[in-house]
This record gives structure tokens, C-alpha cells and sequence, in this order.
């Protein structure tokens, strides 16, 4: 979160105690991972809430006083829906959500790797598609912030949250709870729609929709809303500006893969085995491919635009230099690898080939 | 009551945006016992790292303090042979220019350097740093100010 406070991730550690009580894992894990998506904490959490609601709108409902919210949770689910469309529109457009897989995935067998992270690097391949539904969740987004055009905003996020859901059920992808639940958000805003859509399309006589409405001054109604749009706008946006990546920088050593040459010894730290490969993963991580498609992960330090790092679990600082063709990887005075650099641009899966034809796929 | 639930829901809402760690595990590699540890969002790309100050300490050897934006944690790397610094002979000018306004650069030389971004074919930007965000601030209050009082207007007309 760049502007709006990470409110709720310290209302849900209220409640941790309970899913620690409750549940069978360990409640070391559970307060690690009660903010992360489809945790055990986080099911619970919602269990939790979806019974209080029932509670609280039994109450009101005996009360007569349901009418009165609905104006209200209406447009806050509508404003939520928006953000999060938006939010994610803009990341695939910049390609935050979906980069360009890391280098020791590019490598990496098809065959060996899970649904989720094969699905991940595919979609991170294609600037087209992600862009196309990076602009359908910002139109959408726009149409459910402006209240005649909700409803059309509402139908196409529900298409769109229909299809991520069954994406993350059919690839298991680890944000299924948070697809339901906004999939439910954007049948809710088009709730009151529905029938009447469905007797439209089978030609029967169709009722204008009641319009959820409230006695509430203009301005406060404006002001209410105009803050949410644009803590939304500066929340999904700020980042954008601050936006800085390098990519394939042939003169440094992130993101890229080296194939070694000459292999003369590895620092403490690293398995003495017969490596083919080294990558550098951008999240901090060295990852060494043996000859038989095995990769083992390390943890580095790496400043960017630096090339020598430290090894995180002994403190060995291994530096990299570029001779000619080559690069030379040493600890000290010791050399430890001399590798070529392998271009990893020039992978069929990173180049946007497109062809209208299929005799434009013939090679001449 | 309706004010502080409608708020609740949007503000309790954003906790979801919380991680898949798992992919971010997976991306590296790494042994899936790490997921607690994983702080990723979502599988995104590490944060960037906000410079504040860079010290130059001998003629090839810099001192780079900052943050790691998004994680909150403050680094202080002494980095030797950057390749960019390198390349523009530690130019403070050029090095200025690749970092930013805001960043604080001691003892650097102004020598003049032949070497620009704009020609240097490994140097690929998608967007350059250091936007004066507070431009903004008042565009924002303005145009929010006309959309709120706009009945107000109407009504004086």
C-alpha cells in the first residue's frame, strides 16, 4: 500500500488468536502467513465475518432498516471492485502483475514445473494479452465508479472475476478465496438486475430496476466519494511514476543466465557439484543449474547495477567481471568461474512473433 | 454508523492484497518450507530499491545507502566497478541524471563525460525516476474541491 493505510492488515492480526486456537497448524506458521491469500487464517477470518454479517442483517432486516444500508454497501462494493480492477489493470499494462519470467524459469523443463508458476511466466510472455486484460479491467473499473454505467461495469467484472477464478481453481493459483469473494462483490452490484435482464432476453414484459437511493446531502455525498476515487487513483497510480527497471542490461549480471565454461572451484557455501548454469534472479537469489536440470536456490545481496554480491548464508562476496566474451567470476584472487553469457532475449518464447497467416510461418 | 461500516469494508478489503507467496517461491526455486518467510505481493517483481545518498570512496569504489521500497529495510552497500559509474567515469552530472534529483551524491568530480543515456544501447529505461509528486497535491485538492461544491455552484447560479 503506497497511500492508504495497511488498515486491515492489523484488524485481521486482531483476530489471530482465534484462528490459532481453531486451527491444526502450527501457530508459529499461522503468524506468518495469517495476511497472506488463501491462508488458513484468512478462511477463517471470512467464515468468521460471513457469520456476523448474517447476524447483523437478520437484525436489520427484523428492524426494517435493510433499505437504508444498501445504498451504502452498494456503492462501497462497487468502489472496492474498482479499485482492485483498476489496480491490477494498470499493473499488467506495466507489467508489475506478470514480468518477464526470471531466467532460471526460462530454463527450466516445462514438464518440471508446477501449474501456477508455468501459468505465471506464460502470461508474462505476452504483452498483447496482458495489456488487452489490463484495458478491460480499467474499462470496467471506470464504468462501476460512475453510477449509470454501474451495472454494465458489474457484468463485465463479473466475466472477468468468473474467468480468474476458474484460472486459479484450474491452475491452482493461491488467490482463489480473493476471486471468490470479488466475483461475489460484482454479482452483488448486479443483483438487482438479473431478472429482469433474464425476462428481457426471453421476451417477456421487463420492470425498470428500483434505484437504490437516499436522502443524503449532495455535497457530503460528493465529498465521501470524491476522497475514495481519489486515494484509489493515487494508491493504484503513485507507483507508476516511481517506476524504474532495467531490463537484460548485457553489462550487469541480474536477470541474467551464464553458462560455465570452466569451472575451477564453488565458494563456501555452494555444493561442490558440476554446474552448468548460473542465474540471477532479481529477487535477490543465485540459482545454480547442475547438468542434470536440478536448480538450487541461494540468497544473495546484489545492489543494482553492482556486479560482485554476497552470498547471504556465509558472508562470501564473489565478484564478476566481463573479459571479452567471457565473465569472470571470482572470490578474492580465486577464480571460480569463467562463463559465457547466454541471450536470453533471443528465446523463441521472448520474441512477440505474431503471424495473420500460416504461410507466414514457413520458413523460406 | 453507515459512514464508518462503508469505510471499514473498503479499508478491510485491502488486507486481501496480501501475497500469493507460493509463487514467488517457486520462481526462484526455492524449497516451499520458505512460503512463511516470503513476503511477495502477489508474485510482482521485487521492490525497488530508493537511493538516498551515494558516497564515492575511491576511484572505483562507491558507498550506495537506501531503502529497499516496499520492504521497508535500509541497505548500505559499498559497491566497486558499477558498471554505469564506470561507464561515465563517475560523472557527477551523468550519475546524478541516472539516479535522480533526490538522491545525495558526495565526492564525486565534474568532469565532463561524452558518454549520454540516450546513446547508451544497454541502458534501457522504462521510466525515469523521481517525479515531483507534490505537483499533484494541489491539481488534486483543486479538482476534488470543484467536484464536491459543484451542486453548490449550481444552486448560487
Amino acid at each position: 500500500m503506497d497511500i492508504i493505510p495497511e488498515t486491515g492488515a492489523h484488524l485481521t492480526q486482531l483476530l489471530l488468536p482465534v484462528s490459532q486456537s481453531v486451527a491444526a497448524e502450527n501457530p508459529h506458521i499461522l503468524s506468518s502467513t495469517f495476511s497472506f491469500s488463501d491462508s488458513i487464517h484468512l478462511y477463517i477470518q471470512t467464515a468468521l465475518l460471513g457469520i456476523i454479517s448474517i447476524g447483523i442483517i437478520f437484525g436489520l432486516t427484523r428492524l426494517n432498516k435493510t433499505n437504508h444500508l444498501l445504498f451504502w454497501i452498494r456503492s462501497a462494493v462497487s468502489i472496492i471492485l474498482a479499485f482492485f480492477l483498476l489496480k491490477y489493470g494498470l499493473e499488467k499494462w506495466t507489467r508489475l502483475q506478470f514480468p518477464l519470467p526470471p531466467p532460471n524459469i526460462l530454463h527450466a523443463e516445462t514438464g518440471s514445473l508446477d501449474k501456477d508458476i508455468l501459468f505465471w511466466s506464460l502470461m508474462g510472455t505476452s504483452k498483447a494479452y496482458a495489456g488487452f486484460m489490463g484495458f478491460i479491467e480499467i474499462l470496467a473499473s471506470i464504468l462501476l465508479l460512475i453510477p449509470r454505467t454501474r451495472l454494465i461495469g458489474g457484468y463485465i467484472a463479473a466475466g472477468i472475476f468468473t474467468n480468474i477464478l476458474a484460472l486459479n481453481i484450474g491452475f491452482d493459483i493461491s488467490v482463489k478465496l480473493l476471486s471468490f469473494a470479488l466475483l461475489c462483490s460484482a454479482i452483488f452490484i448486479i443483483s438487482p438486475s438479473i431478472v429482469p435482464l433474464l425476462r428481457l432476453l426471453s421476451n417477456q414484459k421487463v420492470q425498470a430496476i428500483e434505484k437504490d437511493e437516499i436522502a443524503i446531502n449532495p455535497i457530503l455525498k460528493r465529498a465521501i466519494k470524491g476522497f475514495a476515487v481519489t486515494l484509489i487513483l493515487l494508491e493504484c497510480g503513485l507507483p507508476l511514476f516511481r517506476l524504474e527497471n532495467l531490463e537484460f542490461n548485457p553489462e550487469t549480471i541480474d536477470q541474467q543466465t551464464f553458462e560455465i565454461v570452466q569451472l575451477e572451484r564453488n565458494p563456501e557455501g555452494i555444493p561442490n557439484a558440476n554446474y552448468r548454469r548460473i542465474h540471477f534472479h532479481s529477487g535477490g537469489f543465485m540459482i545454480m543449474e547442475t547438468k542434470d536440470g536440478n536448480f538450487e536456490s541461494h540468497p544473495i545481496r546484489l545492489p543494482k547495477g553492482a556486479n560482485s554480491f554476497k552470498l547471504i548464508n556465509n558472508n562470501t562476496t564473489v565478484y564478476a567481471m566481463k573479459r571479452g566474451n567471457d565473465w569472470i567470476f571470482a572470490k578474492g584472487k580465486q577464480l571460480l568461474w569463467r562463463c559465457k553469457r547466454v541471450p536470453n532475449e533471443e528465446l523463441p518464447l521472448l520474441k512477440d512473433d505474431f503471424h495473420w497467416t500460416v504461410e507466414g510461418m514457413i520458413p523460406e | 454508523m453507515k459512514r464508518i461500516l462503508a469505510t471499514l469494508l473498503l479499508f478491510g478489503a485491502t488486507t486481501t492484497l496480501a501475497q500469493t507467496s507460493v509463487i514467488a517461491v517457486k520462481s526462484h526455486h526455492g524449497d516451499l518450507i520458505q512460503i512463511p518467510e516470503s513476503t511477495d505481493h502477489f508474485g510482482e517483481m521485487a521492490p525497488m530499491p530508493v537511493y538516498d545518498t551515494i558516497i564515492k570512496l575511491t576511484n572505483n569504489c562507491v558507498i550506495q545507502i537506501g531503502e529497499n521500497n516496499g520492504y521497508g529495510m535500509n541497505f548500505r552497500d559499498t559497491v566497486c566497478g558499477h558498471w554505469y559509474y564506470e561507464k561515465v567515469k563517475y560523472d557527477v552530472d551523468k550519475v546524478q541524471e541516472y539516479h535522480g534529483k533526490d538522491v545525495i551524491l558526495v565526492g564525486f568530480n565534474n568532469e565532463e563525460s561524452n558518454i549520454k543515456i540516450e546513446d547508451n544501447p544497454f541502458f534501457k529505461r522504462i521510466k525515469k525516476g523521481g517525479f515531483p509528486v507534490w505537483i499533484l497535491i494541489p491539481i488534486i485538492l483543486a479538482g476534488l474541491s470543484i467536484y464536491i461544491f459543484k451542486p453548490k455552484l449550481h444552486w448560487k447560479k
